[in-house]
């Protein structure tokens, strides 16, 4: 029993993690029906802005709670800077074509950001810099509940309600739910479209960058292509939800962790990543469209 | 005489909102009838009905004693009634041509093999193809222009060009949506004497929705007017244009 | 049905002649990039028939040429290597024997691809583009993890000692077939029926076309040629690793299709032929700087390409079309 509260705890907090990146997929994909290929990949670079950050500011050798929430905050500016650059220079200029160039267009993206991160970077892993020392707060028996689980469970819950506030109950948030359920419209009622798709990647690739920072801390094994396996299931915990819905995302991920980390617990974990692969050809095959999601349909 | 496509109770419903309610039609060969209403009516929701879009809430479609409710659209077609669109739908990037042509498909014999083969059979079927494409396309002008794109074709010549892909496919019934949309006078003129024209060579029996009265009331044996879903009024175009109920829900002064 | 005959023998009798001069006329390298060229040629035409001509997003293509190249690996290397031994080798009838086996080998390598084609493609082909995307792209994904993990054929380590049957004649001649089935596919009916999905899968099945049955037919043709290129390729180099089948394997051959026009089968050929040439034309840069450069270039490249020309090299029009307006123009002169 205590075995399974113990697998429940890492499993709601992998899931937090993985809300966090799937909400990015499924933002952008209720607003432009792009699968964003590149949104795992900032997830990555976060973590190298991290250490980049952390080195050249000097945290690094002294860590601090302080420290690590600047390195956040700097690593979520640049992402979202990133974000950004990417949909305008990128994106942008495609959204008239058919969708399979844009969806291309992100793969190639994606490939850039993980080789031209092995050639800057280097291919050989890197160690996030420790900024916070991993202690255990909580102890009921056998079960362990670091700082790190809680650090992860309550800034991902937090960033996850302040979404929640900024799309239902900010101008910008509305206007980025009218975009998502029709382009044209939207922007006849004076919507600047550009504008929302540009904060929809942003708010996405910042929430990303938080998840890259919280993987830094609690698994300081960093390397380039590390946002590819992670990206997937974050994605797939995105599809598992519904694709294009908030809510989705967050139960999907929650779902993804924990059966992952049930799996781990009770199989084995040579089929941990088997895992998200299963679960995507399940959902597509007996509901595509996810738990929350909504099939919309051809005016004809 | 038995109804060549009997419809009855035609209801279709999208979750509490009812878009077409109790509709029925005994449509009988070679008969030329119109379904006029304002937008909204229902009217393009009844043809997706009939054609497999949709599939009916309740009711019953039989064409020629066939039950359609549960047949998807290409076996529908393939039973014989084909349709055009209220938004045209044509093959833009592909030739005015190609787009007749393929209204044929379901006459070809031909398979896989005969394909990588490039056998006689083949070249038989495409042959006489071609040619009865070209015929078709001579109806209505357009077959000096039989290699451009359809989508550079002007709007009223893209109607047109997809009757003549929806006559390809030979049918008994023809569905047309709206077929004088965007036509000027001279133009719906010469369409209505082409459909009567059509009927007549091809022994159709037509439907069609339009909102040019002077189409309808020119060349329907018989009007259904509908309204939120309703059948208001049935009759003669005279007496649909006498009706105080449909003057009152929908015809205002007829177009100059 | 003469003038068929006579084009396949014309054909036939070239591409066996080359086949003892192309060899003798340049190095093992450049030979090794022709070979590549026409197994690349296989994998971009029928990737073209799907996704190019028909519409549709298969982005896992490289799972096909997997199962056919171990499909094909495997039946030649358990069966038609043991059955060949038993005859006395190095006389012409016994070359007869294995050039036939090796067609049969090939072709069942493909059958096996088609077959997970309609496995993978009956249930998902009726969902919307994206959704269809995501699951190509996880059987591709599938299909690799399973070969690692099945140990007959080599798994991780992967497939030693298959026979070096593939030679400039037989990758070259299942090219031109492929490539010729291709062209007759798209001038008959049932290649405009494609051609309508891809337009207006609504229309098309207003005018009478099943579009689901067609796509599952243009999947599985797809995948049959992908898994004979498997094959070829799995014959040419004697050696099978999953590894060769990743999504990049996937991606190269979209890349070849979006680079030569969705649709267009000439594109596919001209640009299999750059896309092969390309990075080896890279190689040097990659000995000077000592990083892998070509990684990084060739999404730009393909960025470029979707920024600047989208439409890819051809568009939809085939090199045929390109040219006769120059040839009417020269009449008239």
């Amino acid at each position: 029993m205590e075995e399974f509260v113990q697998h429940l705890i890492n499993g709601i907090s992998l899931g937090s993690i993985y809300g966090l990146v799937a909400l990015g997929y499924t933002m952008v994909y209720g607003i432009l029906k792009l699968i964003n290929f590149a949104h795992g990949d900032v997830y990555m670079m976060s973590t190298f802005f991290g250490f980049y950050f952390a080195r050249w500011l000097g945290f690094a050798y002294t860590p601090s709670v302080i420290g690590a929430l600047i390195v956040l905050f700097l690593a979520m500016a640049a992402c979202a800077l990133l974000g950004f650059t990417i949909e305008r220079f990128a994106y942008r200029p495609l959204r008239k074509m058919p969708r399979l160039n844009l969806l291309i267009t992100a793969i190639g993206v994606s490939l850039l950001l993980e080789n031209g991160g092995q050639i800057l970077f280097g291919a050989e892993p890197k160690f996030f810099p420790e900024l916070i020392a991993r202690t255990e707060l909580f102890r009921f028996g056998n079960i362990s509940i670091s700082n790190f689980q809680v650090i992860i469970i309550v800034v991902s819950l937090s960033f996850m309600a302040l979404l929640q506030y900024i799309i239902f109950h900010t101008k910008q948030g509305k206007a980025m739910q009218a975009v998502s359920f029709h382009h044209e419209h939207a922007s006849l009622m004076g919507i600047n479209t550009d504008r929302i798709i540009s904060f929809t990647f942003v708010l996405g690739s910042a929430l990303a960058a938080a998840a890259g920072i919280l993987v830094g801390l609690a698994y300081p094994r960093i390397d380039p292509l590390m946002g590819v396996l992670f990206g997937l299931k974050a994605f797939v915990a995105a599809v598992l939800g519904g694709i294009g819905s908030i809510p989705g995302a967050i139960v999907g991920a929650l779902i993804m962790g924990l059966s992952e980390e049930m799996v781990v617990g009770y199989f084995s974990s040579t089929y941990r990543d088997a895992l998200a692969f299963f679960l995507l050809i399940v959902i597509l095959l007996v509901k595509p469209t996810g738990l929350f999601g909504k099939s919309t349909s051809e005016k004809v | 005489m038995k109804a060549l496509l009997d419809i009855t109770s035609l209801t279709m419903r999208f979750r509490g909102l009812v878009a077409v309610s109790n509709f029925n039609l005994a449509l009988k060969k070679n008969e030329l009838v119109g379904l006029i209403g304002p937008n909204g009516a229902g009217k393009t929701t009844i043809f997706n009905m009939l054609t497999g879009v949709y599939r009916p809430t309740e009711g019953q479609i039989h064409l020629n004693g066939h039950p359609l409710n549960d047949l998807k659209p290409h076996d529908i077609t393939r039973l014989g009634m084909a349709r055009t669109f209220q938004n045209i739908r044509l093959f833009k990037d592909l030739s005015v041509l190609d787009n007749v042509r393929l209204g044929h498909h379901i006459h070809f014999t031909y398979g896989l093999f005969s394909t990588a083969l490039q056998t006689q059979h083949l070249h038989q079927e495409e042959l006489e193809t071609q040619a009865h494409s070209l015929e078709l396309l001579k109806i209505f002008d357009l077959d000096t222009y039989q290699d451009l794109k359809a989508k550079n074709l002007p709007y009223g010549a893209q109607r047109k060009l997809e009757i003549l892909r929806a006559l390809a496919t030979k049918p008994k019934i023809l569905l047309l949506d709206e077929p004088a949309a965007g036509l000027n006078r001279k133009e719906t003129e010469e369409l209505m004497h082409t459909i009567q024209k059509l009927r007549k060579e091809f022994d159709l029996t037509i439907l069609l929705i339009e909102h040019d009265m002077k189409l309808v009331m020119g060349i329907c044996e018989r009007i259904l007017v509908l309204d939120h879903g309703e059948t208001i009024a049935q009759g003669t175009p005279k007496e649909i244009q006498s009706s105080p109920i449909v003057i009152k829900a929908y015809l205002g002064e007829p177009q100059a | 049905m003469t003038k068929q005959i006579l084009t396949f023998l014309i054909i036939s009798s070239l591409l066996f002649f080359g086949n003892f001069i192309v060899p003798a006329m340049m190095n093992p390298y450049l030979f090794m990039i022709l070979i590549y060229c026409g197994i690349n040629i296989i994998m971009g035409v029928s990737l073209n028939i799907i996704n190019g001509i028909t519409g549709q997003f298969s982005i896992g293509h490289a799972g096909f040429m997997a199962v056919g190249g171990y499909v094909s690996a495997a039946i030649s290397f358990y069966f038609l290597m043991p059955l060949l031994s038993l005859f006395p080798s190095d006389n012409t009838i016994s070359l007869l024997c294995q050039n036939t086996l090796f067609v049969f080998s090939i072709l069942l390598g493909g059958v096996g691809a088609a077959l997970f084609g309609y496995l993978v493609g009956l249930p998902s082909l009726h969902l919307r583009g994206d959704y269809l995307g995501i699951v190509t792209l996880g059987f591709g994904e599938i299909i690799r993890v399973i070969i690692l993990n099945l140990d007959f054929i080599g798994g991780a380590r992967g497939f030693t000692g298959i026979p070096a049957w593939s030679n400039f004649f037989w990758v070259y001649f299942f090219a031109v077939a492929v490539v010729m089935i291709s062209f007759r596919l798209l001038r008959s009916s049932h290649g405009r029926a494609l051609l309508s999905i891809r337009e207006d899968e609504i229309a098309a099945e207003s005018i009478g076309i099943p579009i689901t049955r067609y796509k599952v037919k243009a999947f599985v043709l797809s995948s049959f040629f992908a898994g004979i290129a498997g094959g070829l390729f799995a014959h040419f180099i004697g050696y099978l690793n999953p590894s060769s089948f990743t999504f990049i394997k996937s991606f190269e051959a979209i890349i070849i299709v979006v680079l030569g026009g969705m649709g267009s089968i000439s594109g596919a050929i001209v640009a299999a032929v750059i896309t092969t040439i390309l990075p080896e034309a890279l190689r040097p840069l990659q000995e000077i700087t000592k990083t892998d450069f070509r990684m990084v270039i060739y999404p730009l490249l393909l960025l470029t390409l979707m920024l600047t020309r989208p439409q890819g090299l051809f568009g939809h029009k085939e090199l045929s079309d390109i040219i006769s307006p120059f040839l009417k123009r020269k009449k008239s002169l």
